[in-house]
């Protein structure tokens, strides 16, 4: 199968300090890859260069054969390449749980609003999440990573990228949560999970790559 | 062999006030370049964007134009008032009410409102949306859009931009007529003239060229106002001790370039 997502030699340094050092991996659909690293490791630079939100030093990283960096802003294909939910979740705060789900098909415009609306909902419901119209300020932490979630997975991607995936250690949510990706990567989902615990990986990935001071070693 | 050059007064000089203004144009070029790209980036949204970025652009109208009526309304009848009375305190009683207007005109319509004005709308609103754009770096709100394919200058910078400069540009009109409400009454109270001689004598010293120079601030103001605070606040790293600063320069750099805007316009305005 071919790979839909694949980095390699990957450097980043900011500011004369190299953060990754030769970073590679191969991601074919229905892969789930955990990466594993304390603080400071690189493990989120690295996600974020997988989502094209980081220009690489040098190396490249390829998606379906293409490099991430081309994938304009403004000519996002639909179903989505790449879904990215950040450690901080970059929730829009003065915006419902509602609208902040929908708020990728609208202004793409992929399908209309009623449905945009319809789908938000269903997905929502999928997660568990069960205040669609109040602010993220109002939610859990454990509930605004589900609505992170809900709003990566609205542009249905072919790759989820998650920094930091503590709900699926959630008591009330990790089944839930679980249950939909063991079903997104049973039709093709490959997703790589940053984390700095060996538990959250074990749960979430059948493989996983240790990241030491931006050097990634066989676990 | 290497020589220590000792540095003289005039390299002294040059190196504090320099390296300031070096800075302050590399700034006034980013936020230059961020309205352009914003623009840019705007026409090129797809057609079902509009109505999201319309919603935040009604949000920025209502909050910089409509939250800021009262204080707007208030400072311009204030100013009216204090101009009216500071001119009769100087003015010989005999002849005076024929100047009032003319002083109206030429003081506020022209000079203090604009600037009063961007003053508002920089403490209200350009500090307001340094801090909203640094909060959404900081919480990866800007990198998540960008991941979603929305481009944060056609989404969040856009409409902030078209949003404060058209509620600058009705703010001016509201302060205006404000302040000759408030000239009028206080010169009503003093000279008894009527409402007609007091509004005719605004007008007539008022020249087309002054109302376009007015329009012209108003919307220079808006728009300079607007593009400092988007540029400081989408360049704050990632650390909330930062946001405050981009706040404090801001301010700042966008009251330091009205000033400088309002000195050119009335320039040219004066040799029309």
């Amino acid at each position: 199968m071919e790979p839909i997502l694949s980095a390699r030699d990957v450097r980043v340094s900011f500011d004369g300090m190299m953060v990754l050092d030769r970073a590679s991996l191969t991601l074919r659909p229905g892969d789930s890859l955990a990466v594993v690293g304390g603080s400071n490791s690189g493990k989120s630079t690295l996600v974020r260069v997988l989502a094209g939100l980081i220009r690489p030093s040098s190396g490249t990283v390829l998606f379906r054969g293409k490099p991430v960096r081309s994938y304009a802003p403004l000519a996002v294909p639909w179903p989505a390449g790449i879904g990215y939910i950040s450690q901080n979740l970059g929730l829009r705060s003065n915006m419902t749980v509602l609208d902040n789900v929908q708020l990728p098909l609208l202004y793409h415009g992929h399908v209309p609003a009623d449905d945009a609306r319809s789908r938000a909902y269903a997905l929502l419901d999928a997660l568990g999440v069960t205040q669609p119209l109040a602010r993220p300020a109002a939610l859990a932490p454990g509930e605004a990573e589900l609505v992170a979630l809900a709003r990566a997975l609205i542009l249905e991607p072919h790759v989820l990228l998650f920094d930091n995936p503590v709900v699926v250690v959630d008591v009330e949510c990790s089944q839930r949560v679980l249950s939909l990706l063991r079903d997104l990567r049973s039709r093709g989902l490959a997703m790589v999970s940053a984390t700095s615990s060996e538990t959250i990986a074990g749960i979430v990935a059948e493989s996983v790559r240790l990241l030491r001071q931006g050097r990634m070693e066989e676990p | 062999m290497g020589y220590v050059v000792a540095e003289t007064f005039p390299h002294r000089v040059v190196r504090h006030i320099g390296m300031p203004v070096v800075t302050a144009g590399s700034h006034v070029v980013g936020a230059i370049r961020l309205a352009a790209s914003s623009f840019r980036e705007a026409l090129a949204a797809p057609p079902s964007a509009v109505d999201c970025i319309h919603a935040i652009w009604v949000q920025q109208v209502r909050f910089t134009g409509v939250h800021a009526l009262t204080i707007v309304t208030a400072a311009g009848i204030i100013t009216g008032a204090i101009v009216i009375i500071q001119s009769m305190a100087i003015l010989p009683q005999v002849g005076a009410a024929d100047t009032l207007g003319k002083l109206l005109a030429l003081i506020v319509i022209r000079e203090v409102g604009p600037l009063l004005v961007a003053f508002i709308v920089i403490g209200r609103s350009a500090t307001a949306a340094s801090v909203e754009l640094g909060t959404m770096v900081v919480g990866d709100e800007i990198a998540v859009l960008r991941s979603l394919g929305i481009p944060p200058r056609a989404y969040v910078v856009f409409p902030r931009l078209a949003g404060i400069t058209v509620a600058t540009m009705a703010l001016l009109i509201y302060f205006d007529v404000a302040a000759i409400l408030g000239g009028y009454v206080v010169s009503f109270m003093f000279v008894r003239i009527s409402p007609s001689f007091f509004l005719g004598s605004v007008a007539h010293h008022l020249r087309v060229v002054d109302l376009a120079a007015t329009v012209a601030k108003g919307f220079l103001f808006g728009a300079i106002i607007s593009s400092i605070a988007c540029h400081f606040g989408l360049a704050v790293q990632p650390s909330p001790t930062e946001i405050p600063k981009a706040a404090l320069r801001t301010v700042v750099h966008a009251i330091l370039l009205c000033l400088v805007a309002d000195l050119l316009i009335t320039f040219t305005s004066l040799r029309l």
